[in-house]
C-alpha cells in the first residue's frame, strides 16, 4: 500500500467537527501550561501527550464510515468500528514516534539550538512512525 | 512527555483492541479507557521521576 493524501476527505468533515477538535486541543494546551506553571515542566510535559483530540477524531471517523456505508444501503456499524479501531492502531504507531521525539528533545535541547533540535526530532518522529507502520503492514 | 507518549501508546492499543473485541461505540470506549492513560502515565512518572530530572 502506498501512503497518499486524500484531500476529498476534508470535505466530509463539517466546520463544527473541526471546531470540536480545535476546542479540545486548545483547552488541553492551556491546561498543560497551567499544570506546568503550578507543578513544574515535567508534569506539564506529561499532559502534552494526553489524548485530548483522539476521542473526538476516532468518534468522527466512526460516524463518517457509518454514514458512507448507510448511503450504500448497508448498516455499517461493524465497518465503522473497524475503521475506528484502525485509526486507534495508527495513533499507537504515531505514539512510538512521539516517544522518540520526546527522548531526542530531552537529551539534545540542553546542548544544541532549539532550531536544530525541534525539526530534527520532528523528522525522527516521522521516520519512526512510518517505519513502524511499514513493519506492521508486513507482519 | 515520554511517559505521556508511552501511556498514549498503551491507551490507543487498548482502545483499538476493545473496539474490535466488543460491539461498543467509539466514544464510550475512548472515555472508558481513559484511566489506562492516567495509570500508565503517572505510574511511569512515579517510577522514573528521579532518572528523568
Amino acid at each position: 500500500m502506498r501512503i497518499s493524501v486524500n484531500l476529498s476527505a476534508l470535505r466530509q468533515t463539517k466546520w463544527y467537527e473541526y471546531g470540536i477538535r480545535f476546542l479540545f486541543g486548545g483547552c488541553m494546551t492551556v491546561l498543560t501550561g497551567i499544570i506546568a506553571k503550578k507543578f513544574g515542566p515535567a508534569l506539564g510535559g506529561l499532559f502534552l501527550a494526553f489524548p485530548a483530540i483522539f476521542p473526538a477524531s476516532v468518534t468522527l471517523i466512526e460516524k463518517h464510515e457509518k454514514q458512507r456505508k448507510q448511503q450504500k444501503g448497508m448498516e455499517g456499524s461493524r465497518r465503522a468500528r473497524q475503521a475506528a479501531a484502525a485509526d486507534a492502531a495508527g495513533a499507537a504507531m504515531g505514539s512510538m514516534g512521539l516517544l522518540v521525539f520526546a527522548l531526542l528533545v530531552w537529551r539534545m535541547l540542553p546542548e544544541y539550538s532549539i532550531w536544530l533540535v525541534i525539526p530534527g526530532a520532528t523528522l525522527a518522529w516521522a521516520a519512526v512512525a512510518v517505519t513502524v507502520w511499514m513493519i506492521r503492514k508486513r507482519i | 512527555m515520554m511517559a505521556g507518549a508511552a501511556a498514549f501508546f498503551v491507551y490507543t492499543a487498548v482502545v483499538s483492541w476493545l473496539l474490535m473485541r466488543f460491539k461498543r461505540p467509539a466514544l464510550a470506549v475512548t472515555i472508558l479507557a481513559a484511566p489506562v492513560w492516567f495509570g500508565v502515565a503517572f505510574g511511569l512518572c512515579f517510577l522514573f521521576s528521579e532518572a528523568w530530572q
